[in-house]
């Protein structure tokens, strides 16, 4: 009777949890016109920021993005389309979540895969010992072996840690218990018999077969620490193929592979990008004698070779660095005017006249350094420059 | 003057760390000697950490712009609070926080020897010292705060705009560096056991305390950074899987994951491999996050800086994995065979799958951050790996691990017998389930949240069931009181409890943080002087707007009344500073704190010429219960860890006697 209301209250109590979640699943989020934008640039980056979504961001760049976002769903457009018009402007890289395809899906699956066989690992590893299980102990071992767990149990009471003087079991040194594997593996066994003892829900009965099953390993524990105690010297492996060099192999296999991997994709990764003048990288004279001084080398080697363009960049990089944004101005047009595709000269253009306020010419000088070099270190900071950020 | 004390403090601090190293490795040879000197070197080691920080502090508060450090992150301007912790500002002055920690803690485990550490001991603070000799010559030679400068500024800039406005980061940093550094100390023992060879319980032991000393400090800092993110950033949140804030969650996980599975080791000779890798990973994974946010590699709020530094700490990185991989090799014969488990369904079992879960946590969390610089490393791919991912992969492990924490406690040592532990869970299953149906037929919407609800109310009815058998049986036992039977019941087993209530403030945790991030909502408006909005039942009008100034900055302040109904909460003052060292405003918000949920003002533009600003109003739910989380955690974790009277090496004092323990060897012996 009291079984079949159990029943009936758990049947009541799961159709009523599961009927609570499907409504829950079911209910629309608020369809608010806000709520939806906000959905949506959460799934975007703020290209200005460092790491805020453009939903959280409080910069312009964001609240015009959010506009745009509004405009485009007002108009009737799905969230995907409004992403990839985000996308076609500013590459993949807009997206907050890394896309699916292509090389990128790693990022997805290597951590299923590894969750997976920790599982995997884990489960196998907790089902492998079944033999201590039944292990046969006859009942003057299991005598000695409660006898054991007394002394260890006064022990760690007496001095908790402390080493019993004149006891043969434990070996001279300063690791009282656990410096033999066979003295580790009866402390541990100890261990767990008094966990199982101690540690169980207060007030509980200790369960009968759990008790019996420890108190049993601690028996086999100790008989093989007496064992081990009565002949002092191990056997000597088997030459050739023992367990611990085959160990020590598949260690230094595994380990060197690693590290060949890691040491690969560090040093490339940590190659410098892009080499030449980097708007970030490419640092400043620090001293304005530094700077003289560099500006003058420069006008000495554009006297002797006026169509090094690359020379006539830097020089420009470095007056502008100055503060010589007109004298700069005028050593970038004559590159343009020998190579109208030169990236480096059209970005400097286009920050020089950001920077002055013509943001017509800025725009087309940047958009075209960006067209030309997409991938330039110095491109984020143009994208920035051309959604109407702040100048660094 | 101040600069050449430090960089003598420094210099002594470098030499002494170095000699440590030898001093130790002799005394780990028995040198008696050694050992004396080895004492001496380490103490060494702490005075010239500490004189170091002393000359900075003394530079920073005199304004002594002639030293680097002071002409970039001082100011005449800053309040003395501010400077004083200035010291932690920039890189060069943290690495200085982080020496004054790493060999305060040095000092700290050459005085407390675990009676069966006296073997490792000398071993971990070899390795204490080489880790101490790495950090020397880093703020020597990678990053030194005491150059000078010539010509000397009149003034510096102060430090950055973000760090001198909220008193949270004076504790936020000291408290990270103290979780970060402290898990040196079980590397080092870690180290210790893989050179002496024994790789048993003993090292497992003597780190158990100090793993969650580190833990404790680790957990009280990101919480707190996470409420100075929330208070200071006005972006209305406080978790943005920032690559700063994944460096600290990162060996967090393995943390907890190693906190868990050295409680097998202590019952079993099994898993020596993985708790040894967890430690010597959990240290690595403090090495990689600093790496990853003081090298530069990764731009973010928090990484300020780019220098030197970079090439060094990865040098260090690879030394450390090479040293422990080596070590892992030539020590492959005393590190199995190990003992199997009993069986799936056992404390040992759910204790795997944790490790499983929380180690998978940081591999997901790891691989996300550092997974743009690899692929534009590989094919120059340029993508993005933000919120979106990290919540989709880390929340159902997060939910899986909130199941183990209400299932494991509950699961006996070694095997369990289904159906008694079926009978134990049958009850709080039913509140959980009996909460999601309130909860989902009351019309709460979002299926993560609620399945957050209905688990977190399990979980807490097991603890809840815990404590009251624990006090009952106290009870029965003692004839106390109810209050009395509670505190017997406690002391008695002060680490079970202690943990349980650690898990409360998880659970505590992940309600908030499920709460937050489903239902909040928001509502931003352009407003004159006057004029008001509603977001919700919240009433915001704004009252006036201001212009202050001060040397340090400018700021425009909004005045704000917040109501809601007829109940006034006040006017609130967010605001947008303007600092001579920064170009853009620094929003500042301004937070009504509530039980049940915090309004929380922002200012994106204000024009105070016209007397119009837009005025943003974000409603978060339950936000400040996962402040209180953070502090029942550290209380738990204190409880669980509070060094009890009759720990091993207070003992130590008291002489045993040989006829205390005769018969126990002697029965021993039988």
């Amino acid at each position: 009777m009291r079984r079949a209301l159990l029943i009936g209250v758990a049947v009541i109590l799961l159709a009523a949890a599961g009927l609570g979640l499907w409504r829950a699943a079911t209910t629309p989020a608020p369809a608010d016109a806000q709520a939806q934008v906000q959905r949506v640039a959460a799934t975007l980056r703020c290209p200005t920021c460092q790491n805020l979504s453009a939903a959280d961001s409080p910069s312009r760049v964001a609240a015009s993005m959010r506009a745009i976002i509004g405009e485009q769903l007002g108009q009737g457009r799905t969230p995907d389309q409004v992403r990839r018009f985000f996308v076609d402007r500013y590459g993949e890289w807009i997206l907050l979540s890394p896309p699916t395809s292509g090389l990128a899906v790693a990022v997805w699956l290597v951590p299923l895969l590894a969750v997976a066989a920790g599982g995997v690992g884990a489960l196998r590893f907790a089902r492998a010992d079944t033999r201590r299980h039944d292990a046969k102990v006859d009942t003057g071992a299991m005598r000695r072996a409660e006898w054991a767990y007394d002394a260890f149990v006064a022990h760690d009471m007496a001095a908790a840690g402390s080493r019993p003087p004149g006891s043969s079991l434990v070996p001279p040194g300063d690791l009282p218990w656990a410096s033999t594997p066979e003295g580790e593996a009866l402390e541990a066994a100890l261990v767990s018999l008094l966990s199982v003892r101690t540690d169980t829900p207060a007030g509980q009965p200790v369960d009968p077969r759990t008790d019996r099953r420890a108190l049993a390993r601690v028996a086999v524990a100790l008989g093989e620490a007496e064992a081990a105690e009565r002949s002092p010297d191990p056997p000597l492996p088997a030459p050739g193929g023992s367990r611990p060099d085959r160990r020590r192999l598949s260690w230094t296999a595994s380990s060197l592979a690693f590290l060949t991997l890691a040491g690969l994709l560090l040093a490339t990764n940590l190659a410098p990008r892009g080499a030449g003048l980097l708007v970030s990288g490419n640092l400043p004279p620090r001293t304005p004698q530094d700077a003289e001084q560099a500006i003058a080398a420069y006008r000495r080697e554009l006297a002797t070779d006026p169509a090094n363009t690359q020379v006539r960049v830097s020089l420009a990089a470095t007056l502008l660095a100055q503060d010589q944004p007109r004298e700069a101005g005028r050593e970038l047009a004559q590159v343009l005017r020998l190579e109208p595709d030169n990236a480096e000269a059209l970005l400097y253009s286009g920050m020089i006249a950001a920077r002055s306020g013509n943001a017509d010419i800025a725009r087309v000088a940047l958009q075209r350094f960006l067209d030309i070099a997409p991938d330039h270190p110095a491109a984020p900071m143009a994208r920035r420059l051309l959604a109407g950020g702040q100048q660094p | 003057m101040r600069a050449v004390l430090g960089q003598l403090g420094l210099s002594v601090g470098f030499a002494a760390a170095v000699g440590g190293v030898a001093w130790w490795l002799l005394a780990a040879r028995g040198g008696q000697r050694a050992k004396a000197n080895a004492r001496l070197a380490t103490r060494m080691m702490f005075t010239g950490a500490l004189v170091a920080c002393a000359a900075l502090v003394w530079a920073l508060v005199t304004h002594d712009f002639s030293v680097r450090y002071v002409a970039e992150n001082g100011g005449r301007a800053v309040p003395l609070y501010y400077t004083v912790i200035s010291l932690w500002a920039a890189l060069e002055g943290s690495i200085l926080l982080w020496l004054a920690v790493l060999t305060g803690l040095a000092l700290r485990c050459m005085r407390t020897v675990h009676p069966r550490a006296v073997g490792l001991q000398p071993w971990a603070m070899a390795t204490l010292c080489g880790v101490a000799v790495f950090f020397f010559a880093l703020a020597l030679f990678g990053a030194n705060p005491f150059e000078l400068v010539s010509p000397v500024p009149a003034d510096g800039p102060g430090p950055n705009p973000l760090l001198q406005d909220h008193p949270l980061m004076g504790a936020h940093p000291p408290l990270l560096y103290l979780g970060y550094v402290g898990m040196a100390v079980p590397f080092a023992y870690a180290v210790a056991a893989l050179v002496t060879g024994s790789t048993g319980r003993a090292w497992v032991l003597v780190t158990r305390r100090w793993t969650l000393f580190a833990w404790t400090c680790l957990t009280a800092g990101i919480i707190l950074g996470g409420w100075w993110s929330y208070e200071v950033l006005g972006w209305g949140g406080y978790w943005a899987w920032d690559p700063v804030e994944n460096a600290s969650i990162v060996p967090w996980f393995t943390a907890t994951a190693l906190l868990h599975s050295v409680m097998v080791q202590e019952r079993r000779a099994t898993l020596r491999v993985w708790n040894l890798a967890l430690a010597v990973a959990t240290f690595v994974l403090v090495l990689v996050g600093t790496f990853l946010t003081r090298s530069g590699v990764i731009a973010s709020v928090h990484s300020f800086t780019q220098s030197a530094v970079g090439p060094m700490l990865l040098g260090f990185i690879a030394v450390v994995l090479l040293g422990a991989g080596g070590l892992f090799v030539w020590r492959a014969d005393r590190l199995g065979p190990d003992e199997g488990l009993d069986g799936v369904l056992s404390r040992e079992a759910v204790f795997l799958a944790n490790n499983v879960i929380l180690v998978g946590l940081a591999f997901t969390v790891l691989i996300g951050t550092v997974f743009p610089l690899l692929l534009e490393a590989v094919n120059g791919q340029r993508v993005s790996v933000g919120a979106p991912y990290f919540n989709r992969m880390a929340v159902p492990l997060a939910l899986v691990l909130v199941v183990l924490m209400g299932v494991g406690p509950l699961v006996p040592w070694n095997l369990a017998d289904p159906r008694a532990l079926g009978r134990r869970l049958v009850g709080p299953a039913g509140v959980g389930l009996a909460v999601v149906a309130a909860l989902g037929l009351g019309g709460l919407r979002g299926l993560a949240a609620l399945a957050v609800f209905g688990l977190a109310a399990f979980v807490l009815a097991t603890i809840i069931v815990q404590f009251a058998e624990g006090i009952y049986a106290a009870r029965a036992s003692t004839g106390a009181a109810w209050p009395r039977a509670a505190l017997v019941a406690v002391g008695r087993r002060r680490r079970l409890y202690g943990g349980l209530i650690v898990h409360a403030g998880v659970v505590l945790a992940a309600v908030a943080i499920a709460a937050s991030h489903a239902y909040a909502y928001e509502g931003q408006r352009e407003l004159r002087v006057g004029e008001s909005f509603t977001v919700g039942p919240y009433r915001a009008e704004l009252v006036g707007v201001e212009q202050r100034s001060s040397p340090r900055k400018n700021s425009l302040v909004a005045r704000v009344a917040l109501s809601r109904g007829e109940a006034s909460y006040g006017v609130h003052e967010p605001s947008l500073s303007f600092y001579p060292s920064t170009t853009d405003a620094i929003g500042t918000p301004s937070v009504q704190t509530r039980l049940g949920e915090d309004v929380y003002v922002t200012l994106p533009a204000i024009d105070a010429q016209r007397g119009v600003a837009t005025v943003r109003v974000t409603v978060n739910p339950l936000v400040v219960w996962l402040w209180v989380a953070g502090f029942v955690m550290v209380a738990g974790a204190l409880l669980a860890g509070w060094p009890s009277p009759r720990a091993p090496w207070r003992a130590r004092r008291r002489p045993v006697r040989r006829s205390e323990v005769a018969p126990a060897a002697e029965a021993v012996r039988q």
